[in-house]
Formats: structure tokens, C-alpha cells, sequence
């Protein structure tokens, strides 16, 4: 359970996730200086926390490729909410919910916790646990192939983080 | 900018209605976790872009971006944690009986 300061003897991480909050704190606050009193104590309790829970060794997302995957994202949340609306405002509501099981090639760690996430976001899927390498989602619908989805998300998620397929389907 | 900012807190608005409904029409707790996840993150990111829109200044209108962001980190998670719970104790359940 101790071994993450073996890994990681200088600390970096600690020190980055420690500057990210600040500059979250930051812009939350409207750079006030007296609500330090409350956020730098929360912000070492989120870094303690952050250092005890992490998962395997971090990967990094590429910078480069944000901006095509946050428009790719915005668009499914649109069509996701358009269609929770749609159907929450048909006089019958129609669903056809069920779980499926979807196994991931991402390995464990930030990329595929971050595609657990996303996944609940999509349109018709929502994350409802991961059980080793299988995630069981919820759908709205069992009978649109959800599964083609999943696997362009993945392929995003994947890209995103800059992970090699080859090495992750090994 | 003003003009817009209202366009997209109205359809903001209409979205939360919309995701309310759905949490009373929709027949169990995982359907309704989808209302929750998706309409209301959609709501508030449209009344979030709707303000900072007007917000006149870079920085709050970063902060309402921001606040976006954090509450759909929050809400994803916590949909999928009260989804696995319910999905445990069903399974508990069913082996009981």
C-alpha cells in the first residue's frame, strides 16, 4: 500500500497536482485572498488524498488533442441530453434498458478511469462497475449497438492519453 | 453576446425541466440516473455558457466554464457509485432469495 514514495522518490506529482488546485482554487475564488483560509486546507487534503488512491503509474494527456476530443465530447453530451429529453417529453416513455458487458483493452489507471466517466456521459450508456477487465454499463435502449460506441470512446480516450493499442491489446 | 447569453440559459432552463421530468417519469433508479447525468449536465452547461457569455471579463467567464466541468466530474462519478451500489445490493438480494 506504501510503496508510492518508492515510485515516485521527489515527489513531482504531488507537487503538480498541488499547483493544478491552486490554480483551480484560483479561478474558483476570483483570486480572493482570505478564502486561502479554507482552500489551501482543502487542497493538501485533496493531494494526501490524491497521493493514497492513485492507481498504477499516470499517464498524461496530450495537450495537442484536446480540442478535437472536447468537441467530439460536447457533441455527444448534446445528443445525450437531447435524447433523455426527447424521451422524457413523449407521451409514452419508451426504454428499453438493460445491462451490457463491455470488455476494456485500456488498462487500469487514469485513462480508463477517465473513460469509465466518459462513458456515463454518452448518450443511452452509463457506467454501472467495473469487474476486472469487463465494465458493465447500463443503456437506455439494449437494442442500438451500443457496443461500436463504447469502442470509438475507447479509441478516443486511447488517443487521447497518447497510450500505444498495440501495448494495451497485448 | 448579451442576446446569445439568454438563448443558451432559456434552452439551459428547458433542459433541467426536461431532466426533472425524465427523473419522475422514468421507471427505475438506473434510468433515472441517466436523467440525471445527461439533461441536468447538459442544463447546466448551456446556463454556464449563458453566463459567461455575459460575464464581461475573462476570468469569471473561465470560472463558470470551470464549475462546468467540476460538477459533471462529480456527477459522473457519483451516478456511477450509486449505480454500483444499487447493482451489488440487487445482486445480494437475488442470491438471498
Amino acid at each position: 500500500m506504501h510503496t508510492f514514495k518508492k515510485n515516485n522518490p521527489a515527489g513531482s506529482g504531488s507537487w503538480i497536482s498541488f499547483v493544478i488546485l491552486a490554480i483551480l482554487w484560483f479561478f474558483l475564488t476570483e483570486a480572493n485572498l482570505s478564502s486561502w483560509l479554507v482552500g489551501l486546507p482543502c487542497i493538501l487534503a485533496a493531494v494526501v488524498a490524491y497521493r493514497r488512491t492513485r492507481l498504477s503509474s499516470g499517464f498524461s494527456i496530450r495537450l495537442k488533442r484536446l480540442p478535437a476530443f472536447s468537441a467530439w465530447f460536447l457533441w455527444h453530451s448534446l445528443k445525450g441530453g437531447i435524447d433523455v429529453a426527447w424521451r422524457a417529453a413523449k407521451p409514452r416513455v419508451r426504454l428499453d434498458p438493460g445491462f451490457i458487458d463491455y470488455p476494456l483493452t485500456l488498462p487500469p489507471g487514469q485513462a480508463r478511469t477517465f473513460l469509465v466517466n466518459v462513458v456515463s456521459l454518452l448518450p443511452g450508456t452509463l457506467s454501472a462497475d467495473v469487474e476486472g477487465n469487463v465494465l458493465v454499463l447500463h443503456t437506455l435502449d439494449i437494442t442500438v449497438d451500443t457496443h461500436a460506441e463504447i469502442d470509438d470512446a475507447e479509441r478516443r480516450v486511447t488517443s487521447l492519453y497518447g497510450i500505444d493499442r498495440s501495448v494495451t491489446d497485448a | 453576446m448579451a442576446i446569445l447569453g439568454w438563448l443558451f440559459i432559456a434552452a439551459g432552463v428547458v433542459f433541467f425541466l426536461m431532466g426533472t421530468i425524465a427523473l419522475l417519469r422514468f421507471p427505475d433508479l438506473f434510468t433515472r440516473l441517466h436523467a440525471l447525468t445527461k439533461a441536468d449536465n447538459l442544463g447546466l452547461g448551456m446556463i454556464a455558457a449563458g453566463l459567461a457569455l455575459q460575464a464581461g471579463s475573462a476570468l469569471l467567464a473561465l470560472k463558470f466554464l470551470l464549475i462546468w466541468v467540476l460538477v459533471m466530474l462529480a456527477s459522473a462519478s457519483v451516478s456511477h457509485l450509486i449505480a454500483r451500489t444499487a447493482r451489488h445490493s440487487q445482486n445480494l438480494r437475488e442470491h438471498k432469495s
